[in-house]
């Protein structure tokens, strides 16, 4: 169900949430990648970094839609 | 962190509290006028102040400018594109493009500064003009007003109370180079250090001999009277460069010497004892008179030199005697170099002008207009990618993440890991944004007088103001200063409103956060990315220096080779071997360069034959440094280097000749010497060596 945020009386559109639980989510799937030396296959870090980033909000926007 | 605090003295304490001052003398005048944004003359209080008086004026001076710049070309746009959101947009993304261009391409000059502030002033007080036109105007006079209040503010404290001068420091720095330079001078002749040390040393030099260039500019601002010996400055610069241009020649001559024929290196070693006491004797020269006596030593020494010189027939019958031959000779130029080094020093130290004073060498930069272009490109697509988003979505505060996505592409385009600089400047805004909150919605409301609200700034601003001086904190204190500033955005009419404020923290945010991803996704992978860019720039130098028919001057050449060797070993660890053999092929560079310099200058004298000899050799030259720019690999040169020499010394004998075959020996054993860095081809190496052995 997608609501708006009330946060002290101050409403934030429901990306503003996704957005946050999806860079939790994000960091922790990167320290894992990165513990496991995964990177040293990926070309440009950056870009499939941000991919992920990408991919793993749409999922959770499709998710819960 | 803790080290940084420890290394604190009173002279930063005082420095902090100078500063503050002026930022409350800055922003008590912003209300007394009541400007719209006082917290903008805060700001900028502290982002122009810096330690040296010198500095501060330089950076004023180039901010106001760019500020106006900016402020007159974003009245122009809001007049031509006000009604066309997209167009106003592209045009303003291409403008910040071109500032940021300007910035990178002229690198640590203080004008840079100019590109990067015009370039996002049009941002800042354009976009939020367009959406008012009526107001613009205002607007824009309101900018520029505060900016220059602050600047006024800071430079008047910083240069009348308790002033540091970079006059000062320059002299300091002058009187410290002499010593320095001979002790330097003795290690490099005895060659007592180790590779490693070697080469951290030479790091140090060359950038401290470069950094008074960009001290002598400051100190021309804030000490009128240096501008007497502000040309025997750049002399005294200019030759200490060539100085140390020659000991590199000989150090590393001398090394493969002692490798190949110890015993002619043995015989070498007493003169350059000798060369050593006289450059340790003669350092503190007080007077031009005493710097240009003659000592007995000083004369047997060049005889001796004179005497050891291999006649011009051994040149002939076994060419490794050019190197013995190209050390005597360099050593020569060293004492030479040395004498008139300290004669313009005695100049330095009484203030007086150098007398014959014809124009001075300037320095000449290295220029990497590639890099700049892709800087340039780089903020215009981000902007570009901010308003897109902002127009679609119709976000309110839009312009704000705009404004910051320029802003950070302008300021971190010329890092060599702009991404990584850019997520701390996220990072530390985030406190900043915290501490501001905290001054909103706690502190400041119930305060009512101006008194009251300095007591309440003292603490975060002064413990800001001194770690300005600690050049390592400087990145994660302007963006607290930067944000927080804005975000708590001081003015007489307070309004205490959560919303607002969580509403520009996200724009400010979102734009930082569209900054830091560009760079991440846009710029070459890596800060390796930048060495690389430095040693393609020296090969495409040396192309062209071997292509050019009317040889360049000397000294440009040595400064503009020079400024790239300081970047690059600023960048290599002297400790790792990959790293180590980037160095010295750096320096190896620089005399190669000369080397052909020495080629280009006598081929006008040369006879036919030999001319024709050269200048095949200079062809093949330009040709391979110009596929090694390209390809980071070229087919080798040196049975052509050799030929030509054969060829030269075929002709009867003169000193020109003997010159021109000693400049070819010369870039062969440099090339052979580096072959990793010029990227030779490797299995030609033993063959070529064991041909030069077979012709001895």
């Amino acid at each position: 169900m997608i609501k708006e945020i009330n946060l002290d009386g101050v409403y934030f559109p429901p990306l503003v949430g996704y957005l946050l639980g999806t860079a939790v989510v994000w960091y922790i799937i990167r320290y894992l990648l990165d513990w496991s030396g995964f990177y040293r296959f990926v070309w440009h870090p950056p870009l499939f970094n941000t991919a992920l980033y990408v991919i793993l909000l749409s999922a959770f926007v499709g998710a819960t839609l | 962190m803790l080290k940084i605090i420890q290394q604190f003295t009173w002279r930063d304490v005082l420095f902090s509290v100078k500063t503050f001052a002026a930022a409350m003398l800055a922003l008590f005048i912003a209300f007394h006028l009541n400007l719209s944004q006082p917290s903008w003359a805060l700001t900028t209080v502290y982002i122009v102040s810096q330690p040296l008086a010198g500095m501060v004026l330089a950076k004023s001076i180039f901010r106001v400018l760019g500020t106006l710049i900016g402020a007159v070309m974003s009245l122009v746009f809001v007049a031509l594109f006000s009604n066309a959101p997209e167009l106003f947009c592209l045009v303003l993304a291409l403008w910040i493009g071109a500032g940021t261009f300007i910035t990178i391409y002229l690198r640590d000059a203080p004008q840079a500064y100019t590109g990067m502030l015009a370039g996002y002033s049009a941002a800042i007080i354009g976009l939020p003009a367009a959406l008012a036109p009526a107001t613009a105007f205002d607007f824009a006079v309101a900018r520029c007003l505060e900016i220059t209040l602050g600047i006024t503010c800071a430079a008047l404290m910083h240069h009348v109370v308790f002033p540091r001068r970079a006059g000062d420091a320059l002299r300091k720095a002058l009187a410290t180079t002499l010593p320095t330079m001979a002790q330097w001078v003795s290690d490099a002749l005895r060659g007592q250090e180790g590779e490693t040390k070697g080469l951290a040393d030479r790091r140090q030099i060359i950038s401290s001999i470069l950094a008074l260039g960009s001290l002598r500019i400051f100190a021309a601002l804030d000490t009128p009277t240096i501008r007497v010996i502000d040309s025997a400055i750049r002399q005294f610069q200019g030759k200490l460069l060539s100085l140390l241009a020659l000991l590199v020649a000989v150090y590393d001559r001398f090394a493969i010497l002692q490798r190949d024929q110890p015993a002619a290196a043995e015989k070498l070693r007493p003169l350059l004892e000798r060369v050593v006491t006289h450059v340790t004797e003669t350092a503190n020269a007080a007077t031009p008179e005493q710097s240009q006596r003659e000592t007995d030593l000083e004369i047997s020494l060049a005889a001796d030199i004179q005497a050891h010189l291999p006649p011009a027939h051994a040149l002939r019958s076994d060419p490794q005697s050019f190197l013995t031959r190209s050390i005597l000779l360099r050593l020569n130029d060293i004492v030479a170099m040395w004498q008139e080094i300290v004669w313009i020093r005695t100049h330095i130290a009484a203030n007086v002008r150098l007398p014959g004073d014809g124009a001075a060498p300037s320095f000449q930069p290295y220029r990497d207009t590639m890099f700049a272009l892709i800087g340039g490109a780089i903020s215009t697509i981000t902007v570009l990618i901010a308003s897109a988003f902002w127009i679609q979505t119709a976000w309110p505060n839009g312009p704000a993440a705009v404004t910051f996505a320029g802003v950070m592409c302008a300021i971190m385009g010329a890092r060599d890991d702009p991404a990584a600089a850019a997520m701390t400047f996220l990072k530390v805004s985030v406190v900043g944004a915290i501490i501001a909150a905290f001054y909103l919605f706690v502190l400041l409301p119930p305060l009512s007088t101006f008194p009251a609200l300095v007591v309440a700034l003292a603490p975060f601003y002064l413990i800001c103001g001194i770690f300005l001086t600690a050049p390592t904190a400087i990145p994660f204190i302007i963006p607290a200063i930067f944000i927080g500033g804005g975000l708590m955005s001081v003015s007489n009419q307070m309004s205490y409103d959560f919303a607002a404020f969580l509403n520009n923290f996200f724009g400010y945010m979102a734009g930082i956060g569209i900054g830091a991803l560009a760079l991440a996704l846009l710029r070459p992978l890596g800060s390796g990315w930048i060495v690389q860019r430095l040693m393609r720039g020296t090969r495409v130098d040396l192309a062209r220096v071997a292509n050019r028919q009317i040889p360049e001057s000397r000294t440009n050449f040595e400064s503009r080779m020079f400024d790239r060797i300081n970047a690059l070993l600023m960048r290599l660890d002297p400790r790792i071997a990959d790293q180590r053999a980037a160095m010295q092929g750096g320096l190896a560079s620089l005399r190669i360069g000369l080397n052909i310099l020495a080629l280009r200058r006598n081929r006008l004298l040369l006879p036919t034959q030999a001319a024709r000899a050269v200048d095949r050799a200079l062809t093949a030259l330009a040709n391979c440094f110009d596929k090694a720019a390209r390809q980071g690999q070229m087919p080798s040169p040196l049975s052509l280097l050799e030929a030509a020499r054969n060829r030269v010394l075929a002709q009867p004998e003169n000193d020109l000749l003997t010159q021109t075959a000693q400049a070819l020996y010369g870039i062969e054993t440099t090339l052979r010497q580096h072959a990793g860095f010029f990227g030779l081809p490797e299995q030609r190496l033993p063959a070529a060596a064991s041909m030069g052995t077979v012709e001895a």
